[in-house]
């Protein structure tokens, strides 16, 4: 896809380094991330990818370079007020035990100052496009959910304030793997429909593939490459993005005939 | 008796209900503060261990005889229950939920009157009902500076020799503490079930 400017996000030579360690967690980091594009970041565990979805909410802070959200540097927010303008979900939800589904969906809002009526009718609207019926959920606690259940209110929850990023740390790590397709396909209609930019961290390699736009290879803190699926898959430009996205020979062929069949699908 | 009764939970509500207003809200502030948590444990810690006789002459020297002596006593012993337990149940709370709470962009006191002190909840409520205990067992003290409660009972029996007052008096204490401990197990076991949802 082609990228315009501006950027809904931009990192430029972002580095980090935790207090007392020597080396980088990230390093170097630059990309760009176009207005409604779904970026996914894929490596190794301990590569750093989920450093760099922490740095655009300030969870994690640059020791170097810097991040602009919409052409503005992430500094000059307010950390809370950005981080409301932000989507989180994490794998294993997230969501507080001692509130319902409902009040779990409600606390951006409520922090936003949105009226009550408000909250209450976003609420029915986005259990009702992760497809679970509000008359039911609203009132269930996170122990009363499935796994797939706790995901669609993880992602409900990170979209309930139209945010303009939208953050996932592996969303679908803990779910069960025959829900997961169909889950995955759920969370690519709700993100087109609400056009929302963004990063979707994971190392299921055949995950990155099916829901990125575009994909950034994270390895030991460095982008080893970046590109649609197709480019990767076709051109990988290093041994290492060859060897993470394509695999022997067979499987190559595989994820390049599933990707045929997801860019027919489009 | 009755009113004695009374009074004594009169006298042990308020210095826990004043006790736990301090220690709360500092076990909340000083909980992410481990260099300061552990000097303020250490203070109350040290004030706890002094002798119950001992302090309450010293605040009878102060503030003189009568409640007001009293309930600074059991404030004073009820802070360091209170706040040792409220920053274990703050503390225990899972990484990923506070995480959680302030990657929402939460407010602070939002984050703590929605996320983290429902969470440390059934920690709180444990410490509350280990300085309620303490509460009920040293306002019989009280009766010695000219307190009201249960302790005037028993002081009035122990001076007059009088075994049956004692008795009476001793019973109303148990039976206060029995109630309490029914009350706050009780209390502690809803808020756990709804604490882990």
């Amino acid at each position: 896809m082609t990228i315009k400017a501006p950027y809904a996000l931009q990192f430029d030579r972002a580095s980090v380094r935790f207090p007392g360690t020597a080396t980088y967690a990230l390093e170097n980091i630059s990309l760009q991330v176009a207005p409604g594009e779904l970026l996914t970041i894929v490596g190794a565990s301990g590569s750093g990818k989920s450093t760099l979805l922490r740095c655009v909410n300030r969870l994690v802070e640059l020791c170097d370079g810097r991040i602009e959200i919409d052409g503005v540097a992430l500094e000059s927010f307010a950390i809370d007020p950005l981080r409301r303008t932000i989507g989180y979900a994490i794998q294993g939800v997230g969501l507080f035990a001692h509130l319902t589904v409902a009040e779990n969906l409600a606390l951006v809002p409520e922090s936003l100052g949105w009226p009550r009526a408000r909250i209450d009718a976003r609420i029915d609207e986005m259990l009702a496009t992760v497809r679970l019926d509000p008359q039911i959920y609203r009132r269930r606690r996170p122990r009363a959910l499935s796994g797939g259940q706790a995901q669609r209110v993880g992602i409900a929850r990170a979209l309930m304030a139209y945010p303009r990023l939208l953050l996932l740390d592996e969303p679908f790590g803990a779910v069960d793997p025959i829900l997961r397709p169909q889950l995955q396909a759920e969370l690519l209609g709700v993100l087109r429909a609400a056009r929302t930019t963004t990063l979707f961290v994971t190392h299921d390699v055949d995950e990155a593939l099916l829901l990125g736009d575009r994909i950034a290879v994270i390895d030991e803190g460095h982008l080893r490459a970046i590109g649609t699926p197709r480019a990767l898959l076709d051109r990988p430009p290093d041994d290492f993005t060859a060897e993470l996205l394509c695999g022997d020979a067979l499987l190559h062929e595989y994820r390049r005939a599933r990707l045929a069949v997801r860019e027919q699908s489009r | 008796m009755i009113a004695a009764i009374l009074a004594h939970i009169a006298l042990c509500a308020l210095g826990v209900a004043v006790a736990a207003t301090i220690a709360v809200p500092a076990a909340l502030i000083f909980a992410d503060r481990p260099k300061a948590e552990r000097s303020l444990s250490a203070l109350l810690g040290a004030l706890y261990t002094v002798p119950s006789l001992a302090l309450l002459a010293v605040l009878v020297q102060f503030i003189g005889l009568g409640n007001t002596s009293v309930e600074v006593a059991l404030v004073i012993y009820a802070l360091y229950a209170i706040f040792r337990n409220s920053v274990t149940g703050l503390r225990s709370i899972p990484p990923e939920q506070r995480e959680v709470a302030a990657a929402l962009g939460l407010p602070r006191w939002k984050r703590w009157l929605q996320v983290e002190l429902p969470l440390a909840l059934p920690a709180i409520l444990s410490g509350l009902r280990v300085a309620t205990l303490g509460s009920i067992a040293l306002a019989t003290l009280g009766g010695y500076v000219g307190g009201s409660g249960l302790g005037t009972i028993i002081f009035t029996g122990f001076a007059l020799q009088n075994q049956s007052m004692l008795v009476q008096g001793a019973i109303g204490v148990v039976a206060i503490a029995l109630l309490a401990e029914f009350a706050f197990r009780s209390l502690e076991r809803v808020v756990r079930l709804r604490a882990s949802g």
